[in-house]
């Protein structure tokens, strides 16, 4: 006989996870894959490297934040994710969080000591890149850390407004008044200099 | 001027993006390789929880009080004074001396026990020990003297 209790989903989700016992790195998806979490790694790292590098500039800073979100996942939800809705919401989700984080400790970090050089854009990404598309990503530069997460999830990611919403966990709403104000100010900067 | 900027956006981060290729990253490290589960996340937890619940259940009553304990009685009856009789109280081995000829009292009632009858024995007014039904004891309250035991 099964006893079944009315859980709510978040309780229900966290009882899966904890009776999920084993070994997290022996469990397998399906026959003897890698585990899911492994997987998720290859397919999906190098695309949430260039997520977060859209959000806070360099390179390493963006590796270690994926590297981050993913080692807070494993701690969480064990290598076959079963109890994950929708990994690849979650990663996003994290990314997006941790970019914002690290974007608001620098810009704290600035009002007391001056930017370090290693932190400037690599000589060759600015070779490659046209004077128009630097203009645009320095006034991206100016934006809030909200106002960026938005119109990257906007004109990179290519989300609609809602799914926008859902991952940033706020209102549809928020994300079409912080849309529009970020426009209107890359508008202002973007026309004085041009 | 709306659309123009937003194809600039586009472009500029695709192309910001492009730029980091798979050549450009660290060596992949997979986070199975590097983090450590939670040590909780194991079988037993839910045991623990269950013995948990089950010992707090039974821990409090149905009611939901918890369980009275259970007062300790004086391990010694404290003795007190009795109170003042007309003619002074013999000594406590007396009391204990005269008990069987209370008992041999019962057996045939005088008047002075009938009327006496209702009242409470003295014997749990002064925390001492009660003596049995029917029986009587000397340190009345009202002062009465004893029953006098027929001299047989």
């Amino acid at each position: 006989m099964t006893l079944v209790l009315p859980l709510p989903a978040p309780l229900r989700r966290w009882w899966r996870s904890v009776t999920s016992g084993g070994s997290p790195a022996v469990r397998r998806t399906a026959g003897d894959g890698p585990p899911a979490i492994n997987e998720l790694y290859q397919t999906r790292r190098l695309s949430l490297v260039r997520l977060a590098v859209l959000m806070v500039d360099d390179l390493p800073t963006a590796e270690d934040i994926v590297q981050d979100v993913f080692a807070a996942l494993y701690r969480r939800h064990g290598a076959d994710l079963r109890t994950v809705d929708d990994p690849h919401a979650y990663l996003t989700t994290g990314v997006m969080n941790a970019a914002r984080s690290a974007l608001r400790r620098r810009r704290s970090a600035r009002a007391y000591v001056p930017p370090r050089p290693g932190r400037a854009p690599a000589a060759e990404d600015e070779a490659l890149l046209s004077e128009g598309d630097r203009e645009v990503l320095d006034a991206l530069a100016t934006l809030t850390a909200r106002q960026r997460q938005v119109v990257v999830l906007r004109y990179w990611s290519e989300l609609s407004e809602q799914e926008i919403a859902d991952v940033l966990r706020v209102s549809r709403g928020t994300v079409k008044s912080t849309a529009s104000r970020a426009l209107t100010i890359l508008r202002g900067l973007l026309g004085e200099r041009r | 001027m709306s659309t123009d900027v937003e194809d600039r956006l586009r472009r500029a981060l695709r192309a910001r993006a492009g730029q980091i290729t798979a050549d450009r990253l660290q060596p992949a490290v997979p986070p199975t390789a590097t983090a450590v589960p939670r040590s909780w996340r194991r079988w037993w937890v839910p045991l623990v929880v269950a013995a948990a619940l089950a010992a707090v259940f039974f821990a409090v009553r149905p009611d939901g009080t918890l369980p009275r304990p259970v007062p300790n009685p004086p391990a010694v009856p404290v003795p007190s004074e009795p109170p003042a009789p007309v003619e002074p109280s013999p000594a406590p081995p007396k009391i204990t001396a005269t008990m069987p000829r209370a008992t041999t009292a019962s057996s045939a009632p005088t008047p002075s026990q009938t009327t006496l009858r209702p009242r409470r024995p003295p014997a749990t007014v002064d925390g001492g020990p009660e003596p049995a039904p029917g029986t009587t004891s000397t340190g009345r309250p009202d002062g009465a003297a004893p029953a006098p035991t027929p001299g047989r």
